[in-house]
């Protein structure tokens, strides 16, 4: 039992999930786990936002690395 | 030589025992108004039937005695206002000598030289006919008393002709600006014209000599004579001549009804005394040149110019009687404007006062939200400091440094203060969801200073050389101006709070979002067909990492 503990633990990852502007939650997710379950996790919802890990285009079912930062943002739309 | 007509004016009326009854008319309207409306001194002082002085504000009658012999002394204050001043003191004109030949051209001034004048005198009347006056000159002053139509007034000098007085007119008023003389010939002012040109003559000379001043309407009204012609004119000479009749000269004297007008100037170039005889009128007064009327006007303020009046001893009595009863309430009369004039200028003041603080105090509230609302500024930017901690965020540090190691950005250099970065970025790319294809935006350098609150700045490049004509010209990108102003549509709330909170690391992010997704329903973002597709392999890598769509959420 405390061996499955333990390596839970060990696959535990931390990942920063910041929802733009200012609003910042630092989740701890399993190794594997995706976008969406970080986002999911910060209690943030990716409907009609444009989602980016570390300043990169991302799919909502890639997997998340520790350390990385999710960045919600409503979707930006340039005009003249 | 320099005259100046003074603002203040001081009446002298003398009387004495030798006077006799005979009274001017003038000077008897004059008693009667005093006796009569005591209550309006001042009004029958300057009635219009005497000097048409109604335009003077501030006036005063005192007893004195001057030289020995009482005398009544009224001192008026004209108006300093340029207006009023000129056009309620009908007397006074002003001639600007800016406007020759306009002088020169005035039938007026009759080149005609009067017979028995001098030929310096001559010559000073054809300078004047001939408008000789010079382009720069200052204004002259033209004194005429047309007003007085009920009696001649002299001004002799202790130089005059005595035989001059044995022949003026019985309701003649004698003005003497020297007390001596005025003693000296007090009593013989009630004369008559005599018949004798030659007399007439003597006086036009005195007049231009400045030895003698008349003043009031001269002209010839009988037929036969030339009409409006000037006395002693060589047509008047002829005539008289032609006639060869001494009743000529009777009969000139008789229909002798007008006045001799000197004009003053306080010019050199002008005749310091000039002579009109004949038909009155008055030079056209040029009221355009305000400013020169007003520095005349300063420039006699305060000057005194006494006039001597001479009135009989029953004169005496009466303004004596009346005058000693009224000084108290004149005294008070006076005082009474002094305080309304007073009051007057206290409340001017302080409506100025109130004017310019009411002024102040909108200016200083304006101040005032504006320190309000930074204020407000600063206290949510160290509301954000106070969170920080004191230590460098070792993830914060990695996630730059990831940013870098993954070439996301390729370089990130520190500003000379802690609120300014830049950074670049790699090659970016754009998806055109109208052609389904991705186009090749290049490489940017972002410049950014959160330090001006509301006022931070984003500057971008594109260090790629891919600047296109777009919207404008030389766009850095589909929405970056020339300029390298960064037109963020909805992008403007997240980056204007991001700046605010001095949020540097999600800037980052938030920039390459703006950078990499261009609005093709945008006037301007729709040109992002002027920026180079990617290569097909390129095309194929994007789609292949991440669907154009899949960036964003479900909804």
């Amino acid at each position: 039992m405390s061996n499955e503990l333990d390596t839970t633990a060990q696959n535990a990852i931390s990942v920063t999930v910041v929802q733009a502007p200012s609003t910042v939650k630092s989740v701890t997710l399993q190794e594997g786990d995706t976008v969406a379950d970080a986002i999911r996790a910060a209690g943030f919802s990716s409907d009609g936002q444009e989602v980016r890990v570390d300043g990169e285009r991302v799919n909502l079912d890639d997997q998340v690395d520790a350390g990385e930062r999710v960045i919600l943002t409503k979707r930006i739309k340039g005009s003249r | 030589m320099r005259l100046t007509p003074p603002l203040l004016t001081r009446h002298v009326f003398h009387w004495s025992e030798e006077d006799g009854p005979a009274l001017p008319s003038a000077v008897r309207r004059f008693i009667r108004h005093i006796t009569a409306n005591g209550s309006e001194l001042s009004e029958a002082v300057f009635h219009p039937d005497w000097f048409d002085m109604r335009a003077a504000q501030d006036t005063r009658l005192e007893l004195e005695e001057i030289n020995g012999a009482e005398a009544l002394v009224a001192y008026a204050q004209r108006p300093t206002n340029a207006t009023s001043y000129l056009t309620h003191l009908r007397q006074l004109r002003y001639i600007p000598t800016s406007i020759p030949g306009r002088i020169g051209a005035n039938e007026r001034y009759d080149s005609r030289v009067p017979m028995g004048l001098t030929d310096e005198e001559r010559e000073q009347l054809a300078h004047l006919a001939a408008g000789r006056f010079s382009a720069d000159a200052e204004g002259g002053i033209f004194y005429a008393w047309d007003r007085a139509p009920s009696y001649q007034v002299l001004q002799v000098p202790p130089a005059h002709d005595p035989e001059l007085f044995s022949n003026l007119r019985s309701d003649t008023l004698v003005l003497f600006t020297d007390p001596a003389e005025s003693q000296r010939v007090s009593g013989r002012h009630s004369v008559q014209f005599g018949d004798d040109g030659t007399r007439v003559t003597e006086l036009v000379r005195n007049v231009l000599a400045n030895r003698a001043l008349v003043i009031g309407p001269l002209h010839f009204t009988d037929e036969a004579l030339p009409a409006g012609e000037a006395y002693g004119s060589a047509q008047v000479d002829a005539r008289w001549f032609e006639l060869g009749s001494s009743d000529m000269h009777r009969h000139a004297y008789d229909a002798f009804n007008g006045s001799i007008l000197r004009m003053r100037s306080d010019h050199d170039h002008v005749l310091p005394y000039s002579l009109q005889v004949g038909t009155i009128g008055y030079l056209p007064v040029d009221w355009r040149d305000e400013q020169r009327l007003n520095d005349t006007i300063r420039a006699y303020h305060g000057r005194q110019h006494e006039e001597h009046h001479h009135t009989s001893r029953k004169a005496t009595e009466w303004v004596q009687a009346r005058f000693a009863s009224m000084r108290g309430e004149l005294r008070l009369r006076s005082l009474s404007r002094w305080l309304v004039s007073r009051r007057r200028n206290a409340l001017q003041t302080i409506e100025r006062q109130i004017s310019t603080a009411s002024d102040m105090v909108g200016r200083r509230q304006r101040e005032l939200v504006s320190a309000l609302r930074d204020l407000e500024t600063a206290q949510q930017q160290l509301q954000i400091a106070q969170l920080l901690p004191d230590e460098v965020d070792p993830g914060e540090l990695q996630g730059l440094d990831r940013l870098m190691e993954r070439g996301i950005i390729t370089s990130f250099t520190p500003g000379d203060s802690s609120d300014q970065f830049s950074f670049t970025t790699r090659e970016l790319y754009a998806y055109d969801p109208r052609s389904q294809l991705w186009h090749r935006l290049g490489a940017f350098q972002v410049t950014v200073n959160m330090g001006g609150g509301h006022n931070s700045t984003m500057v971008i490049s594109n260090i790629s050389g891919l600047q296109r004509n777009g919207h404008s010209s030389s766009m850095h990108h589909p929405h970056v101006f020339r300029n390298g102003l960064p037109c963020v549509g909805s992008f403007v709330d997240v980056q204007t709070d991001l700046l605010i909170n001095r949020d540097w690391r999600t800037l980052i992010d938030v920039t390459l979002a703006f950078l990499e997704s261009v609005n093709v329903d945008d006037v301007a973002g729709q040109y992002i067909t002027a920026w180079p597709l990617a290569s097909d392999e390129m095309q194929d890598q994007l789609n292949n990492t991440h669907s154009p769509t899949g960036t964003f959420g479900d909804g």
